[in-house]
């Protein structure tokens, strides 16, 4: 009698996805440049890497840079990128940059999920004269894409 | 995937300051006696002093025109000795006087308003004859 034996091998194969999760941002100090000089082609610009301010529109010599805290994924490195209003506000132009001077930077989320931008930027007036008085807000977008 | 968040920025636009000179600073005439000096207080337009000697005199005047605000005042002064005559200008904030190179604080109200300047001629040993007039500036900021 012949008997058959089958072997069964099987491997098994194993398919995943990582599902990043979806980023929050919590803004707890916006980006003031303080006072400026309602001046025509003028600018003020927060300096690389500093709250230093400089630029012929300043008058105030520091500056107070944003700070945007962002719950991700822990340990997953992401690509933010800054972008600046759709248009002026006040006759004024404001391009938001991160601390190294960049719109844009790979970040890395900590082991809690969690990382921090400091942002800067410079503001710049073209040939209309802004108008005096309150504060002047602009409002930018924060792009945080996973990797 | 990617997620996009909002942030905020300000400023606060200031209107720029305007500084021009109303009248200027005129000693009319001085002697040529030498070390001697003639002073116009500001906000006086008669000066007084061993070398003043009469003539058309007033004390300057300088429109500012700013938001309300406390501003620095700095007068300077780069040539300050011709033919032998010092000036050394000064201005008022009306409760003090300051010299050129002291930066000196004004409460602006708002809008135009006037700062009172004067100075001092000195005399050298040889002040030479004939009309002389100085050069001087001044800065205005917020502070």
């Amino acid at each position: 009698m012949n008997s058959i034996h089958l072997l069964l091998t099987g491997v098994l194969a194993t398919a995943s996805t990582f599902l990043a999760a979806e980023s929050t941002f919590s803004a707890s100090t916006p980006v003031n440049f303080g006072r400026v000089l309602g001046l025509t082609h003028s600018d003020c610009t927060f300096n690389i890497g500093g709250t230093g301010l400089s630029g012929m529109a300043c008058l105030d010599s520091t500056g107070t840079l944003g700070d945007i805290t962002i719950s991700a994924t822990a340990n997953q490195t992401y690509t933010v990128t800054l972008f600046p209003p759709a248009g002026p506000s006040n006759q004024i132009s404001y391009q938001p940059l991160l601390v190294n001077g960049s719109p844009s930077a790979t970040v890395s989320a900590d082991a809690d999920g969690r990382f921090t931008l400091q942002i800067g930027g410079f503001l710049s007036t073209g040939g209309a004269t802004p108008t005096a008085g309150n504060p002047t807000d602009f409002i930018y977008t924060i792009q945080v894409d996973s990797n | 995937m990617a997620t996009d968040g909002a942030g905020t920025a300000s400023a606060t636009v200031q209107a720029p300051i305007t500084v021009g000179q109303t009248t200027a600073i005129k000693f009319g005439n001085i002697t040529n006696v030498a070390t001697a000096t003639c002073v116009m207080t500001p906000g006086n337009d008669t000066p007084l002093g061993t070398s003043c000697a009469g003539g058309t005199t007033t004390a300057g005047v300088f429109a500012i025109s700013s938001e309300a605000a406390t501003l620095d005042i700095t007068l300077s002064i780069t040539t300050p000795v011709k033919g032998d005559v010092t000036f050394a200008p000064i201005w008022s904030n009306g409760d003090a006087d300051f010299a050129a190179g002291a930066t000196g604080t004004m409460a602006a109200p708002g809008g135009s308003f006037d700062i009172n300047l004067g100075g001092t001629l000195t005399n050298g040993a040889s002040p030479v004859s004939g009309a002389q007039s100085w050069d001087y500036t001044v800065a205005v900021t917020y502070q």
